[in-house]
């Protein structure tokens, strides 16, 4: 697989309350070109601190993020904008309520091109159509619109300067189940139709196997498992990949505590079949060679 | 917005006595009987007209008019003046008097009222110089009421865009910005505003001494207004639209001015507002004590200069009127900000 | 098992400006005594506005018909001042947003105490300590002495979730109102609660109206559903039936998407 952005032990720790937050602890992912790469884990365990840190909103203490060979960690702003962009959550924060659909995508448009407004009508109309969303939403103001049809203007924002990544940061949380279905499905063929990379994050796996073509599961700042789509699915290996797996497909799960580890392998308090050797930090084992996992009893079998 | 603030009667009102006020400025030429230096020994401390409908013989009369008066002098050398009540001098209207140049554009010298040459009329009264207290009234509010309305715009100017930048950017910018706005605030208002006027030297032309009155309370006002700013703009950053502005591009200084300080404006006008007294005190305070505006310009400040006595007040009350106007101006802008804050309720606000 | 609560002919309105916005448009149900009954529905489909008409909480602009049967009573028309009885003491309620529903300056304990002595009137501090730790075992807290010391901030979503569902039970309530109460949580949380909520009705008979936008809690969980689509009941069923043979054209078109979404391609 051909590595479009591959992060290399990224590490971002904050201060918090006198403690530190080991938000992302030598984080190392790959995300290939022109597929879906989904990252998931539960809320606070850093996916969204690791998509602030490639678009550099995040300085990371250590670590270093390329993309197609070049480091950019350290890179200008306006670099990143034309490569990288973001979909939020929450499509009704993520546009300025005071700008209608047509001046937002208007000022998208304006920071790597200079065209006046009336210019830059058709290309708009052309953008929306993309979305499959008609040009009479222009002059609407976000809360007059739908979450759905806010968040395809937010997809349209994200794709008007052709970037070649896009992170989805929970793209259809915050929405209805049919929307979703309509977003994600839209997403799938904007792939196909303009071959951008998604970075899928997510903590529903059932939208995780929808959409993606590699998943990586993050637990409290490190990376447990990746592999394709299918593999994982099928053979999850990590305890906390299958606690997941249980909890979205609706099978009790039992948790030993929740408390958090600072050391050795971060899940034994939670993980049931814990023994001695997980005091120690697991080591990456491979399954396949696309499928690889952090846990010192990935060798035993499960029933 | 509109239907709330029309229901509020007080507001309503409040804001017509303010238009009314500006409006008696802007035309104050055309308002007042006399030029605002004119001066006349006749009438030294000439007290308000009393302006009469009803003459002696109980004849009623459609046009209102005045009594001519004359003065004779008590064992104490103060002047008596005493109505003549013999002599009507007729009000009128739209006479022709000083000319001047309406709004500096029209040439003109047609004034709302007065009355014939022999007399004179002081419908608020005169002053040591026995010039009109009502003309120098209007003429001051021109000062007055204009250096509110000036120096608040550019005190919120400055507050705006380096609130914007030490919330936007936080940090070291942050930190450097705000001890700057501490120090400004921690030394007494009045304080301040003497040593700055007294940095400068006391001999400057009335023009040099307006701006310099802004200057001095423009940068006295800006810190609190930057304080709050900076405040919002702390949380505003953290709205995903920031992040997806900074994403797409932009450049910080865009975002600061597009996307940061618009969501300000609503807080921004009620402030605006509720700060505009404090500049029209300001300059009443340094005009009144002699460091603002001075003779023979006129200022709401300066008129009440001559009030400082008590003697003065004693013998001449009416001299304080320029002080029910500094009252009634300020009241209105408390009034009107409040009602605005309510009705722009941070609480029932956006996911600012 | 007979009805605990009967919506009659249920239409509610929102009153905007000029316009009226339909929210509930002639609803009839009932909901069985010590039943998990779901309500699915999306967004605008009136599943909240069904739960705060129970409540009680509709906002000014509404404009009601109809009548809800509580135990045979009409509670639709009754005065605030009765259903401030009604609403906690019979009525329990667990919103979406746990931490929405604590005071943020006073700790869990506190709020729990005030919340025994105002409306349970157990004035005996023994009796009350032993109370609020018995009712946060059972929600499934390991450790209910930390919990009491706890102020809102210093627990996870999942835990104020849980203490939520444990004040609304220490009221011994007749029907507990779930307005979507793990929206907000993780799925691993999620799996767990709405265990928890199984477990609650076999152990304190309490009637469970659970409103939700996710057809696989309702799957898991509930004995019947109601399907509501922009303000019209669609249909009540049976969830294996729901999923197998969907009657309305509405609901088989989620169905679809659901098992669209679910299966892999």
């Amino acid at each position: 697989m051909s590595k479009l952005l591959e992060v290399k032990n990224l590490k971002k720790y904050f201060s918090h309350h006198h403690c530190l937050v080991k938000a992302l602890d030598e984080v190392s992912l790959e995300i290939p070109h022109g597929k879906t790469t989904a990252l998931v884990g539960e809320s606070g365990c850093g996916k969204t601190t690791l998509a602030k840190t490639i678009l550099g909103f995040y300085r990371a203490q250590d670590g270093s993020v390329f993309l197609e060979g070049k480091n950019i960690t350290a890179c200008r702003r306006r670099f990143l904008a034309r490569n990288i962009q973001i979909v939020f959550q929450n499509p009704y924060v993520s546009v300025d309520p005071r700008y209608t659909v047509y001046a937002t995508l208007y000022e998208a448009l304006t920071v790597f091109k200079k065209v006046s407004s009336q210019e830059a009508k058709p290309e708009l109309v052309n953008l929306l159509a993309q979305v499959d969303l008609s040009p009479e939403v222009f002059h609407r103001y976000p809360h007059q619109l739908s979450g759905g049809q806010l968040q395809r203007v937010c997809i349209a924002r994200s794709l008007i300067n052709r970037p070649k990544l896009i992170i989805l940061d929970e793209p259809t949380s915050a929405l209805d189940i049919t929307t979703t279905l309509k977003i994600l499905t839209l997403l799938k063929r904007l792939q196909k139709e303009l071959g951008v990379s998604y970075l899928f994050i997510s903590h529903n796996l059932k939208l995780v196997r929808f959409m993606s073509d590699y998943v990586w599961v993050m637990y409290y700042g490190k990376i447990v498992e990746w592999g394709s789509q299918k593999e994982l699915f099928e053979n999850p290996r990590h305890p906390y990949t299958r606690v997941l797996l249980d909890a979205a497909y609706q099978r009790l799960t039992e948790t030993a505590s929740e408390t958090l580890e600072t050391d050795g392998c971060r899940f034994r308090a939670r993980c049931t079949s814990r023994d001695k050797r997980c005091q120690a930090e697991p080591d990456w084992q491979e399954i396949s060679s696309e499928h690889f996992v952090r846990c010192h009893r990935s060798g035993d079998t499960y029933v | 917005m509109m239907k709330e603030f029309r229901k509020n009667r007080l507001a309503v009102l409040c804001l017509l006595v303010l238009l009314s006020l500006y409006g008696l400025a802007l035309f104050a030429d055309f308002f007042s009987p006399y030029a605002y230096d004119e001066e006349d020994v006749e009438h030294l401390w000439s007290p308000p007209a009393k302006i009469h409908l009803i003459d002696r013989e109980h004849n009623i009369f459609l046009k209102p008019f005045i009594y001519k008066d004359s003065f004779t002098i008590d064992e104490y050398y103060r002047r008596i003046y005493r109505e003549d009540r013999t002599q009507a001098v007729p009000i009128r209207f739209f006479v022709r008097g000083f000319s001047y140049k309406l709004l500096g554009l029209f040439k003109s010298d047609i004034h709302l009222f007065g009355v014939a040459d022999s007399s004179k009329i002081f419908i608020l009264g005169a002053d040591s110089k026995g010039r009109d207290l009502f003309t120098r009234i209007l003429y001051g509010a021109r000062i007055s009421l204009s250096i509110g309305l000036i120096g608040v715009l550019i005190s919120y100017g400055i507050g705006l865009l380096l609130g914007g930048i030490a919330g936007y950017y936080g940090g070291r910018v942050d930190m450097i910005l705000m001890r700057l706005v501490e120090m400004i605030m921690l030394v007494p208002g009045f304080y301040l505003m003497l040593a700055l006027r007294s940095s400068f030297p006391p001999n400057l032309s009335s023009t040099q001494v307006y701006v310099l009155l802004i200057v001095i309370l423009s940068f006295i006002g800006w810190a609190s207004i930057a304080r709050v700013i900076r405040g919002m703009a702390l949380s505003l950053r953290e709205n995903e639209f920031v992040y997806a502005a900074k994403s797409l591009g932009l450049r910080d200084l865009q975002i600061i001015v597009r996307h940061i300080i618009p969501h300000t404006f609503s807080y921004a006008i009620v402030t605006i507002v509720l700060s505009i007294p404090g500049y029209i005190l300001g300059e009443a305070a340094l005009s009144m004590i002699g460091l603002g505006i001075q003779e023979p310009q006129a200022s709401w400040g300066n008129l009440l200069s001559s009030a400082m006595g008590i003697v003065n007040i004693k013998l001449f009350p009416w001299i304080l009127t320029p002080g029910l106007f500094i009252i009634a101006a300020s009241m209105c802008f408390y009034v009107l900000g409040e009602t605005l804050r309510d009705i722009i309720d941070p609480k029932r606000k956006i996911s600012l | 098992m007979s009805d605990i609560i009967t919506f009659k002919n249920l239409g509610i309105r929102y009153r905007d400006g000029h316009k009226a916005l339909l929210a509930l448009d002639n609803v009839t149900f009932s909901v069985k005594e010590k039943e998990i009954f779901g309500i699915v529905g999306e967004s605008g489909s009136g599943k909240s506005t069904l739960a705060f008409a129970l409540l009680g909480l509709l906002p000014e602009n509404a404009v009601g018909a109809g009548q809800i049967f509580f135990e045979e009573k009409d509670i639709f028309s009754l005065p605030e001042s009765r259903m401030r009885e009604i609403r906690g003491r019979q009525l329990g309620v667990i919103f979406q947003e746990p931490a929405s529903s604590f005071n943020p300056v006073l700790s869990i304990g506190y709020q729990f105490r005030e919340l025994l002595i105002h409306k349970m009137q157990v004035q005996d501090a023994a009796q009350r300590r032993e109370i609020m730790l018995s009712y946060l075992k059972e929600v499934g807290l390991k450790d209910p002495l930390r919990i009491l010391d706890s102020y809102p901030h210093q627990l996870s979503g999942g835990q104020l979730q849980r203490v939520a569902i444990a004040y609304a039970l220490s009221l011994k309530p007749k029907v507990l109102i779930a307005d979507e109460p793990t929206s907000s949580l993780d799925v691993t949380v999620e799996s767990q609660i709405i265990n928890l909520f199984s477990y609650l009705r076999d152990k304190f008979n309490v009637t469970i109206i659970f409103i939700t936008h996710n057809l696989d809690l309702v799957g898991v969980l509930c004995d019947r559903v109601a399907v509501l689509y922009k303000g019209q009941l669609r249909e009540i069923q049976e969830p294996a039936a729901l999923f197998a043979a969907p009657k309305d054209p509405y609901t088989q078109e989620l169905i679809h998407t659901f098992s669209q979404l679910t299966q892999n391609e």
